[in-house]
């Protein structure tokens, strides 16, 4: 159903009141524009390109679904990435079920490791072009472990703060404090070995 | 040092923030740790890694129009009780009523014999029975 609205030129807010009232190309526009982020989102917390798109898709699907609950309150964006966060964050629980690792248990190991990291004074990405350390930076989170690399996400690149990670992921503000020091030292250490490879 | 992490992500109260300041000015390793944090921490909102989808938009899309126009899947039948106890019922009860009619066909003769449960309906079985007196034997098949 087209209205002979202009979709590209349309607000986020025009598109999702167009998509409320079942035009799916108005919905298809807010995808197109929105999409690589809410995947990005996806990847950075599951590190899996087919279980990233999945999720990325059932966020679409649920976002499709809920429309009128979004009040503006927040950007459209920002309303969808809780979304796929929310997703990702119940395939973790999922998937933490069927590991004999789980979550909490990484707490205690953390608590050890996170005093051995050595402090080495200066920036650990001094000198790195900025596709190079964006690169970089990907490859390092790779090796954060789940738990780590969630709390990083949520607090760095959603801005959340440690109570509000807390309450979200279901563990204790000094978990959370722990886990994100621990990640943001390991990754400190990660971008220093990546920067010395490079310097040799 | 959990401390020092609080007060680079500025969740810390204005007294602890300044005991940490304090801290920083007198400690060197504090300092380093302090700096390495807010390295990172700028780093990585300044420098978040792309990441695109690796399908076109009409590919996603269409993927996902699918998804949007596919029925919702109707609940399973997990909610009640009386639900569950008929999931396991319904099929014992058949099996029992399939025992019930073999074990009450006369056996005065040996040979086989066949006859039909259910007949008429899609799901109609057939039973062939085969008895020796002699040999005190019975089998049954259920096709």
């Amino acid at each position: 159903m087209s209205l002979n609205h202009d979709y590209p030129t349309a607000a986020d807010e025009e598109l999702v009141g167009w998509s409320r009232l079942g035009e799916t190309e108005a919905f298809e526009e807010l995808v197109f524009r929105h999409r690589d982020k809410i995947y990005a989102r996806a990847m950075m917390m599951m590190r899996n390109e087919e279980e990233a798109l999945d999720l990325s898709q059932e966020a679409w699907v649920k976002a499709w679904q809920r429309l009128h609950q979004f009040q503006g309150d927040s950007s459209f964006a920002t309303w969808m990435t809780r979304i796929v966060i929310n997703l990702c964050l119940d395939q973790i629980r999922r998937q933490k079920k069927n590991r004999t690792e789980s979550i909490e248990q990484l707490e205690e190991e953390v608590g050890g490791v996170e005093s051995q990291l050595s402090i080495e004074p200066g920036n650990p990405t001094e000198g790195l072009e900025k596709d190079e350390l964006r690169r970089r930076i990907d490859e390092a989170m790779t090796k954060l472990t789940p738990a780590h690399r969630l709390v990083l996400v949520l607090h760095e690149y959603e801005g959340l703060e440690y109570k509000e990670i807390a309450k979200k992921v279901g563990i204790s503000i000094g978990t959370v404090m722990s886990r994100l020091f621990y990640a943001r030292r390991r990754l400190a250490t990660l971008l220093r070995g990546l920067q010395r490879e490079r310097d040799n | 040092m959990l401390e020092i992490q609080s007060s680079v992500d500025g969740q810390l109260s204005s007294q602890r923030q300044e005991a940490v300041a304090r801290l920083l000015s007198s400690d060197m390793e504090a300092r380093q740790l302090h700096q390495q944090l807010t390295a990172v921490r700028e780093v990585l909102q300044r420098h978040e890694p792309v990441i695109r989808i690796p399908e076109t938009r009409e590919f996603y899309w269409s993927q996902l129009e699918r998804r949007l126009q596919a029925p919702k899947p109707a609940p399973a039948a997990t909610g009640s009780p009386s639900a569950l106890m008929w999931r396991w019922l319904a099929p014992m009860m058949g099996l029992s009523a399939v025992i019930a009619v073999i074990a009450l066909q006369p056996f005065t003769n040996s040979g086989a014999r066949s006859f039909q449960l259910g007949s008429g309906s899609p799901q109609a079985s057939t039973v062939t029975t085969f008895s020796s007196e002699a040999d005190g034997v019975t089998i049954h098949w259920i096709n």
